[in-house]
Order: structure tokens, then sequence, then C-alpha cells
């Protein structure tokens, strides 16, 4: 899956180069990494949530997204409804994973655990990027130096939660099986 | 940029930064309530396994005072009875009203009754070591060595430091009694034909290494029995490690104790 948004991203880069809209990858970028997000949680979550349910709210978003590329969005347009839809579903996940950690009281250091920077990288970026896919379409039509500046919050919240990513693999790699 | 166009941005910029904010505060609340529960926890198993140190104690305390009755109820009562049951035949045996066949008979009873004596004396002595508690553990360890050594059934070999000197009674009689465990099992499941026991003080703790050459235990052949149940319970009563050795031939075990914790 890392590959395929790997290859997606170059992609649509090139395509950038040839048509002035490469929307289409960003379309197919969204559910890639949703559904690999949600694949990461199903080892992570049960047994609050069991793999069975997550696959099923794969599915259920995998049908919603090509909905929205058919009927709603479309494909060429700005994803704003399967964006949306995806910070709903990833908000939910990252809090279940802290609502699981208190309960079980298993670690004795969360800080060590891969999955507790996963799942901060996802509340942080999710959370101070909502307003901005809520309304997105809004943002969308203002003013080019108004839209950069928004953007500009996007990225900066991006950089952060890439730095957090980045912590956690380094803690994945640290300790692969507790994590 | 116009003032609706600069609400615009600072409206997005601060719901991502509260957004952010929220995001740490509930990340960080999570973090020290976890931190929390786990120091919570760990005094908790603390204070179990301080109870239970307890408890131990309590028991082999109980299991000692009780060896101490029978002891007492072993020499002063039977082997009275015994002593006074031999004076009795002692003197039917010199009247002269006795046959010879009679005599032959009183003579052999007391023999017999000279025996149950002796063993009840020695009976009486190993529930309560008199040895340890007036000259120590070393001395009541070389005592209890002895009859194996005599009796050719075992080679004990004992080594111990100079400078061990005495500790606490219940410590003398807790290592004591760990020690004649290990001997029994020895004699009576390992077939060894030499045993070594060392026991030394390194940097405040109490060592002993006990090892035969024996056919060993494995962890995986049967359950632990009584007699090593009880030797981990008396050294956990002392706030000991109890290590047993299945690696190697034979079978060893070594018990630390710390000697800071009797102060």
């Amino acid at each position: 899956m890392l590959w395929a948004i790997g290859l997606n991203g170059v992609l649509g880069l090139w395509a950038e180069t040839q048509w002035t809209n490469n929307l289409p990858f960003f379309h197919s970028y969204i559910l890639i990494e949703a559904l690999f997000l949600i694949k990461v949680f199903s080892f992570l979550l049960p047994p609050i949530i069991s793999k069975r349910n997550l696959l099923i709210v794969g599915a259920i978003f995998t049908l919603f997204w090509i909905g929205n590329v058919l009927f709603f969005d479309g494909i060429w347009a700005n994803p704003a409804y399967i964006r949306l839809a995806e910070t709903v579903i990833m908000l939910t996940l990252a809090t279940v994973w802290f609502y699981k950690v208190m309960k079980e009281q298993k670690h004795l250091s969360l800080t060590r655990l891969f999955s507790f920077w996963l799942s901060t990288a996802v509340l942080i970026f999710y959370s101070g990027n909502l307003l901005l896919y809520v309304f997105n379409n809004f943002v969308f039509y203002q003013a080019r130096h108004v839209f950069v500046v928004i953007w500009g919050i996007h990225a900066f919240v991006s950089i952060i939660t890439y730095l957090i990513y980045t912590i956690a693999i380094i803690w994945a790699l640290k300790n692969p099986i507790s994590s | 940029m116009g003032s609706e166009e600069s609400d615009i941005v600072l409206i997005f910029l601060s719901s991502a930064l509260i957004a952010v904010a929220l995001a740490g505060i509930l990340v960080a609340f999570v973090v020290s309530y976890q931190k929390r529960m786990a120091r919570q926890n760990l005094k908790l198993q603390q204070l179990e396994n301080e109870k239970q140190q307890d408890r131990l104690r309590a028991t082999i305390e109980g299991q000692e005072r009780e060896r101490e009755r029978l002891a007492s109820e072993l020499h002063d009562g039977i082997g009275s009875l015994l002593l006074g049951l031999k004076f009795h035949l002692a003197n039917q045996q010199r009247s002269s009203e006795v046959s010879p066949e009679q005599k032959a008979f009183l003579i052999e009873a007391c023999e017999q009754l000279e025996k149950g004596m002796v063993s009840v004396r020695r009976l009486s002595h190993d529930l309560l070591p008199a040895t340890l508690q007036s000259f120590g553990l070393i001395e009541a360890i070389k005592e209890c060595l002895e009859p194996l050594q005599n009796a050719g059934v075992l080679q004990l070999r004992f080594e111990c430091s100079e400078t061990l000197g005495r500790f606490p009674s219940e410590v003398e009689l807790a290592m004591l009694r760990v020690i004649q465990e290990l001997i029994q099992n020895t004699v009576k499941h390992s077939q060894a034909t030499e045993a070594v026991l060392k026991l030394n003080l390194e940097d405040r703790q109490l060592l002993l290494d006990y090892s035969d050459n024996g056919i060993g235990w494995s962890k995986n052949d049967a359950k632990p029995g009584l007699g090593l149940k009880n030797i981990d319970s008396r050294v956990q009563a002392l706030n000991g490690t109890f290590e047993v050795d299945t690696t190697t031939n034979g079978y060893s075990a070594k018990i630390t104790l710390n000697t800071e914790a009797w102060k």
C-alpha cells in the first residue's frame, strides 16, 4: 500500500505537468491512504473494535468513494465529501485507540509505542484540518491569496504530522512486537 | 487582503490551532493518566507482595511453633514415658521371680525401648534443633550433615566463609530448613553420590549454592513437590530469590538473601 501511495504521488506530479487538473490522483490517494490507515488500526484496536468491523468500515468507505466519484463530487472535482468522511473515520479510530489504552492500562510508557505516535499524528492532522475539509468547497472559491494562506495552514499541520510519523516509525523499528 | 478575507483566514487559522491544541491536551492527559495508573498499580502490586510475604511468614511461624510444641511433647512426654517404662522393665528384669525366658524377653524389650528413646530424641532434635539456637547456623549445618557423612550415603562437602557470623534467628532457622530439604531431595530422589553446599557472604548478600551429581530435575518432568514449594515459601518470606539450574547435569540451586533487609 505504501508503494501504491508513492506511485500515486509520482503519477499525480507527472499528471500536473501534462494537464491542468490532476485531481483524479488526489481521489485515489485519499482512498489508498484511508484503507492503509484502517488496515493499520485493525492491528491496534481489537478487541475494542474487531478486525471484521474495521473491514466493514473499509468496505463502506470504498463504496462511498465510488459513489462520490460517480455521482457526487466527480473524479475531476475537489473531493470534499470523501475527505470529510475520511476525517470523521480517522478521528474516531484515533480516539478509540486512546480510549483503549486508558482502559487496558497495559503499557508503562506510552511514548515508546509506535501506535501512540501514529494515533497522535492522525489526531493532530485530521483535527487540525477538520474545518478546512468541512468548508473545502467554500475555500476553493476564495481569492487565490486567501486560498494559499489557508492551504498553507494545512501544509504546516502536515509537516507536524509527518514529523510525528517519523517518530512513530523510529519506535516501530526499535520495538517491533510491543508496538 | 480585505477585512473579510482576513477574518476568513483568522477563523481557519484559529480553528486549526485550537483543534491541534485540544488534540495535544487530550494526548497529554492520556499519557499522564496512564503514568499515574501505572504508578498506582505498581504500589498495589508492592502492597500485595508485602501482604503475601507477611502471610508466608505467619504460616512458617505457625509451622515452627507447632514443631516446637511437638518437639517438647516428644521429649518431655513420650520420651519420659518410655524412660519410665524402661526403668520399670529393668526392675522386673532384676527380680528373682522372673524365669530365664521372661528375663530374655525383658532384656530385648529394654533394648527396643532404648532404640525408641533414641528415635524420639532424634525426632525431637530435628523438630527443634537446639544447636542452632545455641551455636548458630554453621554448627547446626555441620551437625545435620554428620549422620549422612558417617553413614556413607552421600559425600557431602560443606564450604563457608570464615566471616559468616550469626544472623537473625528466623533467617538461621529458615536456611537450616532449606538445607535440610535440599539434602532430603538429593537423598530421596536424585540418586546422587556427591553434593556440595556453599554458604558465603558477598556484598551484603547471603549466598547459598547447592549442587549434586544426581539425575537432576527437569521442569517438564513433574510439578515441583511440597519440599521445593516449602523452600520457595521460606525464601520468599525472607525477600530472597531461589533459582534452580536445570541446564547442567545433576541438580543445583542458588539462594540469595539481602542482609540489608534484616537491619
